[in-house]
């Protein structure tokens, strides 16, 4: 059996769906999507490095924040409180992706460890998530403040 | 008696989330059951009573466990949680995680599948950190 098929078993015995996609060549690269609390996640390994697994999951840019800098900051500052974790904004920065390398001894202990991999992986994107809403929503209010302020409606 | 499957709602919610389940009904009773990250849940409803919804998962308690101590959490617990209830079976040394609903239909439940599982799965987790150990065997 395949470590793509290993792992999908594994999630499914869990109680989740999964679904696996080869995403580069035949047999060396799967992709494996499945969904735990309202979200979905992905993990990447290889055939040929067998021990080495990809996580991912991606969070939205709230459509309403206009300074992306904002979020490149914040995402950098999460960072630093989850230093296993990557974040990378995508889709012209209406996302941001937030990626764990891991490499285990064997399968079973990434078994093991799975959902605390996972719930460390969610912490980090919710973590950001939090973050940039806060004080964008803090920011925004502010300015508003300050524009009502000015026109002496405050 | 009614003849319909009022848990049809509960298991496209439990499809929503991307979850596999089985039905074990009987004549009186519907029930699923269903795992998420490896943690077993159910849910059952009467027939002859469609408006009941009971959604919960249950774990046996660890054999060093003090259940008085156990009594005394899940009372705190009862006390500050909204939705879930926590019950000690002394004699099958369990503890239970339920959210008891009383709706029109399941399927109003279903939008709202995922934060009952969330309060189940939080309620458990705070029971069993405050008993001093990892969640033990379902």
């Amino acid at each position: 059996m395949s470590v793509a098929a290993d792992l999908a078993r594994f999630i499914e015995g869990e109680g989740h769906r999964t679904e696996i996609s080869p995403t580069e060549g035949v047999g060396e690269l799967s992709e494996i999507v499945f969904r735990t609390r309202g979200q979905m996640f992905s993990i990447s390994v290889s055939e040929l490095e067998p021990n080495r697994f990809t996580l991912s999951t991606a969070y939205e840019v709230p459509e309403w924040l206009k300074d992306r800098s904002h979020a490149i900051d914040v995402l950098s500052d999460v960072e630093r409180d989850y230093p296993e974790t990557r974040f990378v904004l995508a889709h012209d920065d209406t996302i941001f992706v937030a990626t764990v390398e891991y490499e285990a001894a064997d399968m079973a202990t990434f078994f093991k460890h799975f959902w605390n991999v996972i719930g460390r992986l969610r912490d980090a994107g919710n973590a950001a998530v939090e973050r940039i809403v806060d004080r964008s929503e803090s920011k925004a209010a502010a300015d508003k403040f300050i524009r009502q302020f000015m026109k002496g409606e405050r | 008696m009614t003849s319909g499957d009022h848990l049809l709602p509960i298991e496209s919610a439990i499809e929503d989330e991307g979850l596999f389940f089985t039905r074990d009904d009987d004549d009186e009773a519907l029930r699923i059951t269903f795992k998420s990250e490896g943690d077993r849940y159910f849910v059952v409803g009467y027939r002859d009573d469609p408006n009941f919804v009971m959604i919960g998962s249950g774990w046996s308690l660890p054999n060093d466990v003090d259940l008085a101590a156990a009594t005394g959490i899940a009372n705190g617990l009862n006390v500050r949680k909204k939705f879930v209830k926590t019950a000690i079976w002394e004699e099958e040394s369990d503890a239970l995680f339920t959210i008891e609903l009383c709706v029109e239909s399941a399927g109003e439940i279903r939008s709202h599948f995922g934060r009952l599982l969330d309060a189940l799965r939080d309620t458990a987790g705070e029971f069993f950190a405050a008993l001093g150990h990892d969640e033990a065997s379902e």
